[in-house]
């Protein structure tokens, strides 16, 4: 994946996850779904789970409570990540 | 005799962050704009004239992406909390809490993936995205032809009977040079 295109990826998990105000967080596997119907339908879970990784380091998403299981954790947005796209007028 | 009291300014809305923090009637509003007949140009100019603010058509594209997910992921969690209730009321299960929650959670997630105005809404996304592209495209597209233009001026030039200062004055007219 190109630099660019990580970065496009990076932004709509995090738009995907800034629209959930639910109670629920959003299963890697959901937010691959997401992001597989935008129009990469050759993302993997791996991609997924690495760039989830990393906007966790970042701190701008963080894993949800009580994962249906270990591999498929859901995953909230952080009032950092909410900052971060704000800043950018997203 | 008392001042009157100083005309409150404007409220601003920028970009998608600004829409997305309006009241929800405020956002309905601009919803019903944007899927009626006016429109996203129409919706453009109910925001113009309420909040005397210019938004791109882009951003209210955008905003209209998110406010779609945020209803069908609201959805989705209705439904997981009826699954729950169900479950819950099941006499001969005895679910505890944990066992309930992660079946919630698995409603919430097949939900939010088997229905129809979430295909819709992800065609909307890649149309918005080809939109934006096509918009790049066309700017590389001017750029190189700008370029191809200057570049035709100055071999123009070298081939010309100037003198070297007149030659390197027009040089900079032509780049845009001081």
């Amino acid at each position: 994946m190109h630099p660019e295109e990580r970065e496009h990826l990076r932004l709509s998990l995090l738009r995907f996850l800034d629209a959930n105000a639910t109670a629920h967080g959003l299963s890697a596997s959901l937010l691959l779904a997401f992001a597989r119907n935008e129009g990469r339908p050759r993302l993997t879970p791996d991609e997924v789970a690495a760039e989830l990784g990393y906007l966790a380091d970042k701190g701008l998403a963080a894993p949800a409570p009580k994962p249906i299981s270990p591999e498929n954790r859901a995953w909230r947005i952080t009032a950092q990540g909410r900052d971060f796209l704000a800043e950018r007028g997203l | 005799m008392n001042e009157p009291a100083p005309t409150p300014p404007p409220r601003t809305v920028r970009g998608l962050a600004g829409l997305k923090r309006l009241a929800i009637d405020d956002q309905n509003q601009i919803i019903a704009w944007v899927s009626g007949p006016a429109g996203a140009e129409g919706a453009r100019e109910w925001v113009r004239a309420k909040y005397e603010l210019e938004v791109s058509l882009a951003t209210l594209w955008d905003f209209l992406f998110w406010w779609q997910l945020r209803r069908h992921l609201e959805t989705a969690a209705r439904f997981a909390a009826k699954v729950r209730k169900t479950l819950a009321r099941l006499p001969d299960y005895q679910l505890d809490d944990e066992t309930l929650s992660l079946a919630t959670q698995a409603a919430f997630e097949v939900r939010a993936l088997q229905t129809e105005d979430w295909r819709a809404l992800c065609q909307l996304r890649r149309l918005r995205q080809k939109e934006r592209d096509y918009r790049v495209n066309e700017r590389k597209l001017a750029l190189l032809e700008r370029k191809a233009a200057q570049a035709e001026e100055a071999a123009a030039l070298a081939r010309s009977t100037l003198t070297p200062e007149e030659r390197e004055r027009r040089l900079k007219e032509i780049f845009g040079l001081p």
